[in-house]
């Protein structure tokens, strides 16, 4: 049942990013919604479940685009495990601490994506890369963290994402 | 020696995925425009009327959100805007002389024109989930006539290529798009070069290889050109912004504000490709 239901969430977090959150850009980026849910659930679950539900994530993103199939499977793959690996290491209930994690992974999973671009020969300036997308989503992912970590942190123990671990 | 054993048998493990993953990202990227396989149209076919109501609500809702913050500064932008609207006449009324000039030539040379007498209306529905690549979702396909490769155009201006095509939606390379490169022209220099998509989420262009002794300076329109084999010629590509010299010191590049206002199109013009004539 969280396997579905963490699925579905991913779904609707694609689809918004896809229609809704382009009218929600700052700074010309929109945040990055699937990453949000990979990097809570790699938080509370540790790399393992944290790399597969990236890896899982990212290739939906991937089928949705249609091209470059596992571009964004491996980078959210590197979140997930990334997350993960402060799983025993930090206060999880604090939310401060979620969005530095957020914050922090979100430039990883960015400069991932980034190295891939450029092993492709899509040439991006590093400046560019950085200034206008790499640290405004890793910006913007921290501020929503705030909104909605502890929903996901309480979904997660009490709510509809509680179940079995991995 | 067996705990050491299992972490390489997890690397080993880990170094396959990996590198079946950047074989799967070199295989399917698109190198040329194409009809997606079924399984796939057949995923855009049904998403695309959810996609198109959640971007069509949401459209609204911004609207109305604009409105109510917009009344207390309605006044001095309406006389802005009776300022541009004055401006732009003048420009008009330049542009039409400059046409009728133009037919009266292309007809002393015999040269037919066409005026995209077949294009396709198209609504967009959606953009691309990330925010390194520009390509926009419509809600026309291979029913209507919609094509791989077919160039999308407003009246402002280029807006980009078709690059994939289901039955009722297809996806649009936008020119802003990294992967993205036009054969251009400086219209008033006739000076030409290459414009590259900079950043998806960035509404900027660069145009490159541009000779080094052209002169062209901020405010000159670049026009798409009659070298490029794709995209008809003369269609408003973007405004030159800043001009620099690149760094190998043989051309300059000139950076471009893109024509079309890409973040905020709504509606686009699919050119379906002109039959030739017994001419």
């Amino acid at each position: 049942m969280r396997t579905v239901t963490f699925l579905v969430l991913l779904g609707m977090g694609l689809l918004l990013e896809k229609t809704v959150l382009h009218f929600l850009r700052v700074a010309g980026v929109k945040p990055d919604l699937v990453l949000l849910l990979v990097i809570f659930n790699g938080i509370l679950k540790g790399p393992r479940e944290g790399a597969f539900w990236g890896f899982t994530g990212g290739l939906l993103e991937d089928f949705a685009c249609g091209h470059y199939i596992g571009l964004q499977a491996l980078s959210k793959l590197c979140a997930g495990y990334a997350a993960g690996l402060v799983e025993v290491r930090v206060y999880k209930e604090s939310l401060l601490v979620a969005a530095v994690v957020v914050w922090a992974v979100s430039l990883i999973a960015g400069a991932v994506v980034y190295l891939l671009l450029l092993s492709l020969g899509i040439l991006i300036t590093p400046t560019d890369a950085l200034l206008r997308v790499i640290f405004p989503v890793a910006v913007y992912n921290g501020l929503l963290s705030f909104l909605f970590y502890r929903f996901f942190h309480r979904a997660t123990f009490h709510g509809i994402l509680r179940e079995e671990g991995f | 020696m067996a705990p050491s054993w299992r972490t390489a048998k997890k690397f080993f493990l880990a170094c396959i995925l990996v590198g079946l993953t950047v074989g799967a990202i070199y295989l399917t990227r698109p190198d040329k425009p194409v009809s997606l396989n079924p399984f796939a149209a057949w995923i855009r076919d049904i998403a695309a009327p959810v996609q198109e109501g959640l971007w069509r609500a949401t459209r609204g809702i911004k609207a109305s959100a604009s409105f109510v913050f917009s009344l207390g500064r309605e006044n001095a932008r309406t006389r802005a805007l009776q300022e541009q609207v004055a401006a732009l006449q003048g420009e008009v009324r330049r542009l039409r002389a400059l046409e009728a000039e133009n037919a009266r030539l292309k007809a002393l040379l015999e040269y037919r024109t066409t005026r995209y007498p077949t294009a396709v209306v198209a609504a967009v529905i959606g953009r691309n989930p990330d925010n390194w690549f520009g390509m926009v979702s419509i809600d026309r396909g291979r029913d209507a006539g919609v094509t791989p490769g077919a160039v999308v155009v407003t009246p402002a201006g280029l807006v980009g290529r078709v690059m994939a095509v289901s039955r009722n939606t297809a996806e649009v390379l936008l020119i802003t798009d990294p992967r993205s490169a036009v054969g251009a022209v400086v219209y008033e220099t006739h000076t030409p070069g290459i414009v590259h998509g900079n950043l998806g989420s960035v509404s900027s262009l660069k145009m490159r290889y541009v000779a080094k002794d052209a002169t062209v300076r901020r405010g000159f329109l670049v026009l798409t050109s009659n070298l490029s084999g794709v995209f008809p010629p003369g269609i408003p590509v973007g405004t030159v912004t800043r001009v620099e010299d690149e760094e190998s010191g043989l051309f300059k590049t000139l950076y471009l504000t893109p024509a079309a206002d890409l973040d905020r199109i709504e509606e686009v013009l699919v050119l379906r490709a002109v039959e030739p004539t017994g001419n």
